[in-house]
């Protein structure tokens, strides 16, 4: 008898018996409620907390195998344009904060201008340029703002090795974007080149909230 | 692997168990004409089934029979008229299926004649073993064991232990199971009940077994004022196993005891073992008399083979069972999509070559720069790089004051031509438009020129729209300042024959020659090919400058212009891209190659003014009056200084040019040369 009880007992701690058997006590009504607030309640649980996380996963997959394809093609030889622009232009910095890459600007061309002996040198700033909000939307986005540039328009004079010299390393430098007019002119009376260039740096401009009053 | 060899059975053993809960307790009998019990055992091991089964085949027993409990089953009685067996088992086989609509299925159904009694009338007994609507409880048995298992109803083990005094009586108080038979006066009385609702109090359960003992004598046909005693006597013939009772009288021990042999010992030691194994001796008198028909229930009709589907079915017919599967389902169809997406993303990540994180700033890096590259493309003009084609483009005899770019405008050149021994000056021009269209990095070029005076010199001015700024041109080798430098040029390179110096530097110049016309804009296509002699006299010009090609110093012995020449063209990138990603993304590595280099990118000029080539007569009055310079020791060599070499060198290249010159003299001059030139490498 002893036995019996234990195994009554037994079956009667067994969950899913207990609730069945609570199910089974329960009116039609209840019954439907129990099944459809199970149901809802499932859903949610999974909709709201278990799913989210698989899409979270797989987002991050859908991406770094973008990443990868991309990764691969380029293994197989960047696209025609971008490596001949790439060769043209030489090292260039991603674009960053436009206030950051104009101070680097200036102590570039000051550095470069003073490394081969120019201290006479004239240089015009001209800030905040935008590029237009289809320009580097990518880097410029997650920055917030738009990308633009700054230009500054340079003059002086020099020999012409140093003249030489000094567009090649401000061309070659990772801080200038570009050397976008230029204007050599030879003196043969002083032997001497006057040039006359403008030098631009992009970067992004940052958007100010508007301030508003009544 | 062992193979293994098929059991032989015997046919006359049979074993017949009782299920309990926690074992399995059972007798193994040889069949006869009266039976022998020759063991008796309990199994309560883990799988008390398999292991009594196991038991019966190391006996050579095939041949096994399990309790029925009487709540499974339903018992119907009937009469039929006297006659052979076979005749009654057919009628009965229809009462049955009358009675049962053919819900039960053949194999589950026993049928048994009681032996003749004189009577004009058999008594029959139908025994039937419904399929509850929620599907069988799990035997626990696999399919394989199940074959070899049937099934013999309680309520038929009581039939040997009926008696007409007191009502045989087996009870399961678990299953609420009742199972009664008792001897009436119109025969054998059978019953089978379930007691529900009473199992969890003694007292309800002991009344309800008491009033399905009193109902059974009541249809056995006594008298009811004998009911009471004769449930207190039967009562009084209780003994208690576990959860099961069992009353049995004495009567029916002592039948037992008649018509079966045990070779037991307790049987012999113990007075209570019969009454404990009661219930499965008359189990085995059933099975091996004539009521055998009543011990062969299956639970499958052999023969039949039930579905995969159909046994998922009954499986999960169970609603605890079912309620699991669907508990399951939904852990399954919650995480499995999380499982996979970890999957896959440990998949990608694996064959990611560094680290995700890394990775992927890295990429987002190069994606950036290349972006940054494409609209560089479109908005602006690789200056340096434009530079270099103007120098590629540039004949020897030009010399360029200004030079403007922008992109809008195009470039805008303006300089001074100066004729050549061999041609003119307009044919200079024109052939510096017609290299810039051939560059294809420059198109429609419009060369302007004056008159010119009378010694050979002329103005000129180009313009030209840039069409492809960053086109990666080919040019000729000896045009192009990365691969002969103008040293090269003007000397040939260190190791050349003896007239390297003249001859080499001018066979890829391709100049109008001064017999044809100048033909105004557009450049002769013809192209002359070098004279060496002409070519070597021309040389009036001598350059200064590093065999590396960093800088290059013209000076025409005038001093009427002094000239920065590019020994590897004005910041010419490298013509092959560099094509990995690394290598265009990362540091721009490649696309800075000429820094540094070039001269010409000022004032002027990738090439030599070449004032006293051009005009001939006086340079080469010069070059015939040039002095022969004495050699020099090593130790000299090293004493000088960059200038002093470079003007000594000037000197040798002079002397060199001479027509006068014997051999050997030839000779020492050229290697006197190799040496200053080497020596100007190695101060690089």
């Amino acid at each position: 008898m002893s036995q019996a009880k234990s195994n009554s007992t037994t079956v009667a701690r067994d969950p899913f018996v207990r609730v069945i058997s609570w199910f089974g006590t329960l009116p039609r009504a209840a019954k439907w409620g129990v099944i459809a607030g199970a149901l809802f309640g499932g859903f949610l649980v999974l909709d709201e907390a278990i799913w989210p996380i698989a899409d979270r996963m797989n987002e991050r997959s859908d991406r770094w195998v973008a990443m990868l394809d991309r990764a691969a093609e380029r293994a197989d030889g960047l696209p025609p344009e971008v490596a001949a622009n790439a060769i043209a232009y030489g090292p260039n910095a991603v674009p960053e904060d436009e206030a950051k890459g104009m101070r680097k600007l200036a102590a570039t061309v000051d550095g470069v201008l003073r490394k081969k002996g120019v201290s006479k040198y004239s240089q015009d700033l001209r800030r905040g340029q935008q590029l237009g909000t289809d320009v580097l939307g990518d880097i410029a986005g997650p920055l917030g703002g738009t990308m633009g540039r700054t230009i500054a328009d340079i003059s002086f004079e020099a020999a012409p090795d140093d003249v030489t010299a000094i567009i090649a390393d401000l061309d070659g430098s990772a801080d200038i974007d570009a050397i976008t007019d230029l204007k050599l002119t030879y003196a043969p009376a002083t032997k001497r080149v006057a040039v006359q260039m403008s030098v631009e740096k992009w970067g992004v401009l940052k958007r100010t909230p508007k301030r508003g009053g009544a | 692997m062992k193979p293994t060899t098929p059991t032989t059975y015997d046919d006359q053993l049979l074993a017949v168990a009782e299920r309990r809960a926690d074992r399995v307790r059972a007798l193994l009998v040889r069949k006869g004409e009266r039976p022998t019990v020759l063991d008796a055992r309990e199994f309560d091991a883990a799988d008390p089934m398999t292991a009594l089964l196991s038991w019966t085949e190391s006996s050579r027993c095939g041949d096994v029979r399990v309790l029925l409990p009487a709540s499974s089953t339903i018992v119907r009685q009937t009469t039929l008229p006297n006659a052979i067996p076979s005749q009654m088992l057919a009628a009965m086989r229809l009462q049955a299926e009358g009675m049962f609509l053919g819900a039960i299925p053949a194999s589950r159904m026993g049928l048994g004649i009681m032996p003749d009694t004189g009577e004009a009338d058999r008594q029959g007994i139908i025994v039937a073993w419904p399929t509850p609507a929620r599907g069988d409880a799990d035997s626990g048995l696999s399919a394989r064991q199940e074959k070899v298992v049937r099934y013999v109803p309680e309520v038929a083990a009581l039939i040997p232990l009926a008696s007409g005094d007191t009502p045989a009586v087996f009870a399961d108080r678990e299953s609420g199971s009742i199972a009664i038979a008792m001897e009436g006066r119109k025969g054998l009385v059978l019953r089978a009940a379930r007691e529900t609702g009473s199992a969890d109090d003694a007292a309800d359960w002991a009344n309800g077994m008491r009033q399905a003992i009193a109902e059974t004598i009541l249809n056995a046909g006594m008298e009811p004022s004998r009911i009471a005693a004769m449930v207190a006597a039967t009562e009084l013939t209780s003994t208690q196993s576990g959860s099961r009772t069992t009353m049995i009288g004495r009567d029916a021990i002592a039948q037992l005891r008649s018509r079966l042999a045990v070779q037991v010992v307790a049987a012999d030691s113990n007075g209570a073992w019969w009454n404990d194994w009661a219930i499965l001796l008359g189990a085995t008198i059933i099975a091996t008399g004539p009521l055998a028909e009543l011990a062969r229930l299956k639970r499958v009709e052999e023969g039949v083979k039930t579905s995969r589907i159909e046994l998922l079915v009954k499986r999960y017919s169970d609603p605890s069972r079912a309620l699991r599967a669907c508990l399951a389902g939904f852990l399954i169809i919650g995480f499995a999509p999380v499982a996979f997406a970890w999957v896959r993303s440990a998949v990608v990540q694996w064959k990611m070559p560094e680290e995700p994180a890394v990775f992927e700033r890295n990429q987002k890096a190069i994606d950036q720069r290349i972006s940054h590259y494409r609209e560089l493309g479109k908005r602006t003009l690789p200056v340096t790089k434009l530079l270099g084609d103007l120098a590629c483009c540039t004949p020897d005899g030009i010399e360029i004051e200004s030079i403007q770019l922008s992109g809008t405008q195009g470039i805008s050149i303006r300089g001074v031509s100066k004729a050549k021994s061999d041609i003119f000056a307009e044919n200079l021009v024109t052939e510096m438009a017609s290299n810039m269209d051939a560059s294809g990095v420059f198109e429609k070029s419009r060369p302007r020129f004056d008159a010119g005076d009378g010694r050979g010199i002329l103005k000129f001015d180009i313009e030209a729209p840039i069409v492809r700024p960053t086109l990666a041109s080919q040019y000729p080798e000896a045009r192009d300042w990365a691969k002969t430098t103008l040293v090269q040029r003007k000397y040939g390179k260190p190791g050349d024959d003896e007239d390297a110096g003249g001859a080499s530097t001018a066979t890829g110049s391709s100049t109008t020659s001064r017999n044809q016309t100048p033909t105004g804009g557009a450049a002769s296509g013809e192209t002359a090919a070098a004279d060496p002699e002409s070519n070597g006299t021309g040389e009036t010009q001598v350059a200064s400058a590093d065999a590396e090609g960093a800088s290059a110093n013209a000076s025409t012995p005038g001093g009427t212009a002094s000239v920065g020449g590019p020994a590897r063209g004005i910041t010419r990138r490298p013509t092959t891209p560099a094509a990995d990603g690394a290598a265009a993304s990362g540091a721009g590595a490649g696309a800075n190659s000429g820094a540094g280099a070039n001269a010409g990118a000022g004032a002027a000029p990738a090439t030599m003014p070449s004032g006293a080539g051009a005009g001939g007569g006086p340079a080469a009055a010069a070059l015939a009056n040039a002095q022969i310079p004495s050699t020099f020791t090593d130790e000299e060599l090293r004493a000088m200084t960059r200038d002093q070499a470079r003007g000594l060198l000037s000197d040798f290249a002079k002397a060199k040019g001479r027509a006068d010159l014997d051999e050997a003299t030839r000779k020492r001059l050229q290697t006197d040369f190799n040496r200053i030139l080497d020596y100007l490498k190695s101060l690089t």
